[in-house]
């Protein structure tokens, strides 16, 4: 998880301390990598109750700390239902 | 209506299935969310329309309003209380999905051709925060003042000059992301404080 968190900010110009190149992140960012995560066990057929248990206990654990994850009404997939006329029921009731 | 044009409605039917459940997800998620930055983690529902959806092996549930299983129609996530600066606050969200029959006052609850059209209603997320517990349940039998709540900015009650319960009533669409949530709390936020309550 972790290194999945600092991949997408890893850029070969990071810093260096005695030849060991230190690899930046933030807490969001590893939030991000824990849902990821989470999502992909809680989708996968062996997936262990035990780890999906520690990874929520890791996202409640930051939403103390202030940091949260959304799903956001801007990430939703909008639908169209295309059909305009009165619902079938209103058709019904006016018959009746 | 004929076969073939019930099939074809049938379409539209598991369209709306599918959006109501994607709506829902994001509904409750938002809710989460408002409330965790307010400081509030305990969450309590409640259907303010309809009643509860049928628990499993629920008997005679044809006595039940279709609405029952709609229940996201109005609902109420009421949030319980906490201390600010010796302030007992309470915190209330509500989501009010259509606002369609408190629009209209003629409107009969199991008739929705008697709603306002869902062109003309609007979808608006209510946020309260109160002094003292109060009988919401009292203030909510009255559907007329529930649809000037929804379009009104504010709510306060039970006066203007002394206000116990405010209310402010935002359009969904006012929380569509990270950065408008924030902003649309911050509102509430420092409304709140005009009016006497710290949340």
């Amino acid at each position: 998880v972790l290194s999945d968190s600092i991949e997408g900010n890893y850029s070969s110009g990071d810093s260096k301390i005695e030849n060991v190149p230190i690899l930046k992140t933030d807490w969001q960012s590893v939030l991000n990598a824990v849902t990821k995560e989470l999502k992909f066990l809680e989708s996968s057929e062996d997936s262990s109750l035990s780890r999906v248990r520690i990874l929520k206990d890791l996202v409640i654990a930051f939403e103390i700390h202030g940091y949260i994850t959304c799903s956001w009404f801007s990430e939703m997939q909008p639908v169209k239902i295309e059909t305009n006329e009165l619902s079938f029921f209103a058709k019904i009731d006016l018959k009746s | 209506m004929t076969a073939e044009e019930l099939d074809k409605q049938l379409i539209d039917v598991r369209k709306a299935y599918r959006l109501l459940y994607d709506y829902q997800l994001h509904v409750l998620d938002l809710a989460r969310v408002i409330g965790s930055k307010l400081g509030y983690n305990t969450v309590y529902g409640y259907p303010a329309f309809s009643g509860s959806a049928p628990k499993e092996g629920k008997k005679g549930v044809f006595d039940l309003w279709s609405w029952d299983w709609l229940n996201m129609y109005h609902y109420k996530f009421s949030f319980g209380s906490k201390k600010i600066n010796d302030q007992e606050v309470f915190f209330d969200i509500h989501i009010i999905s259509d606002s369609g029959f408190y629009d209209r006052q003629s409107a009969i609850e199991t008739d929705t051709t008697t709603f306002k059209s869902a062109e003309e209603s609007v979808t608006r997320i209510v946020l309260y925060a109160a002094l003292e517990e109060y009988k919401w349940h009292e203030i909510l039998k009255d559907s007329s003042s529930i649809a000037k709540d929804i379009r009104s900015a504010a709510f306060k009650w039970p006066s203007e000059d002394k206000v116990m319960v405010y209310g402010k009533s935002l359009a969904l669409k006012d929380f569509i992301d990270s950065a408008s949530t924030e902003n649309s709390i911050r509102i509430f936020r420092e409304a709140c404080h005009e009016n006497n309550i710290t949340v």
